[in-house]
């Protein structure tokens, strides 16, 4: 074993990793080479110096942060999670009373309109075809034979006939057919499963955060 | 692994913080020696140690018990220690100590912190403890981390290799400079450190 190789396997020899054969040389070397023995125990003295290094203590609060960080972490995550889906049901929730509240209402309170009328003059027509009750007769058929005359003969008078037609939609009439009720039947329930489509990405999403 | 370690870490994958807690008790002084000694202080080696510890928390989910929990956790925490040293050689603070500072509300005096030891630590550690640190310090932070994991915490070939990610050859060599640059430091310290902080009995180291 030559100087060199003394200088790169004192390491291996002081933790006794070096082969048999290997640490014999080394040793033998030792003995014949002042300079190396020198070396050597310049070495495993350092080595041995930095051992005296005392245990250190760690800090009581180092567990305790750790775990205080973790769990305002997890809460977080549990908190993000469950947010988004709960955001999203409120608007479809609320998308769907919308669409209620601003066009299938007021469709059906004009239905209403057109039949009730009719439906009730009918009713009262079948209970008592001789004497309708007052109240229930509608205005234009309690006014005077004369007057009716008078009415009859004044196209410009179109209170009467209006009352009669009832048509509350512009252009609307009894027979025209409910687009906008059909829109939304149709659209409605398509808005409804993208929306719980949007949802159930979103969770699943979430999840595999 | 043991099987109660194991089953510690199946839980801590799932959250599971108490079980966590049980883990960290067991690692927590040979996590915070590490970071001690690569640190060189105690502020910096609590900061290192909570660090290490929430980074292996954190992805824990990906462990898959190839090495064991032990080896898989000081690889972060070598990671940790050896990262944080490099932001701290990219970014130097130079500030000079007579001028003061010109800000919007006129001049300010700038106060550099103290970092030398607290009282309590002084009254802890000694002069030879110090002088240990200081000479650890002096090592460049891979030299350091294998003297450290090999000579102070006594960590195998093995371990160490699998910690800091490199193979036998490399860590003997690298642990070989290491020792050789410790050697020079020691000799040229000897001659300034008091005579009864000197070894006692040279040679005296197991062999």
């Amino acid at each position: 074993m030559i100087c060199e190789q003394v200088k790169t396997k004192t390491g291996e020899y002081v933790d006794g990793v070096m082969d048999d054969i290997s640490h014999k040389a080394f040793e033998a070397h030792l003995v014949e080479c002042i300079a190396c023995k020198s070396f050597f125990e310049e070495t495993i003295n350092a080595i041995a110096w930095v051992k005296q290094a005392n245990d250190v203590q760690p800090p009581q609060h180092l567990r305790q942060s750790v775990l205080k960080i973790l769990q305002v972490e997890q809460q977080a995550k549990q908190h993000r999670r469950f947010k988004p889906q709960f955001m999203q049901a409120i608007a479809a929730a609320a998308v769907f009373l919308l669409l209620i509240a601003g066009n299938i209402l007021p469709l059906q309170r004009t239905i209403n309109n057109f039949t009730a009328p009719e439906r009730e003059i009918t009713l009262m027509e079948a209970n008592d075809p001789e004497n309708p009750p007052a109240y229930a007769v509608p205005a234009q058929e309690t006014v005077t034979e004369d007057s009716a005359k008078i009415m009859s003969t004044d196209n410009n008078t179109t209170d009467l006939n209006l009352t009669e037609t009832e048509p509350l939609l512009p252009g609307g009439t009894k027979n025209a057919f409910p687009y906008r009720l059909a829109l939304n039947i149709i659209g409605v329930p398509i808005l409804i499963a993208l929306i719980l489509i949007v949802i159930k990405n979103e969770g699943k999403r979430c999840r595999e955060q | 692994m043991a099987e109660n370690e194991k089953l510690l870490v199946t839980r801590c994958q799932k959250g599971d913080l108490q079980a966590y807690d049980v883990l960290m008790q067991q690692y927590e002084k040979k996590v915070y020696a590490l970071c001690y000694r690569m640190s060189g202080n105690a502020d910096d080696a609590a900061d290192l140690a909570q660090e290490s510890f929430l980074k292996a928390f954190r992805a824990l989910p990906l462990f898959q018990g190839q090495a064991s929990f032990s080896t898989w956790l000081f690889r972060i925490v070598a990671n940790t220690c050896l990262d944080e040293r490099r932001k701290r050689q990219r970014r130097p603070i130079i500030m000079s100590l007579d001028k003061t500072l010109s800000t919007e509300n006129g001049e300010i005096r700038v106060e550099i912190p103290d970092n030398a030891p607290d009282p309590l630590t002084l009254a802890l550690d000694n002069e030879l403890q110090r002088e240990i640190q200081n000479l650890l310090d002096r090592l460049p932070p891979d030299q350091r981390a294998v003297i450290v994991m090999r000579d102070i915490q006594g960590f195998s070939y093995e371990v160490i290799a699998e910690t800091l990610q490199i193979n036998l050859g490399t860590l003997k060599s690298r642990l070989n400079r290491a020792r050789s640059r410790l050697r020079e430091l020691y000799k040229n310290k000897e001659e300034q450190i008091p005579f009864v902080l000197r070894l006692k009995e040279k040679g005296g180291v197991e062999t």
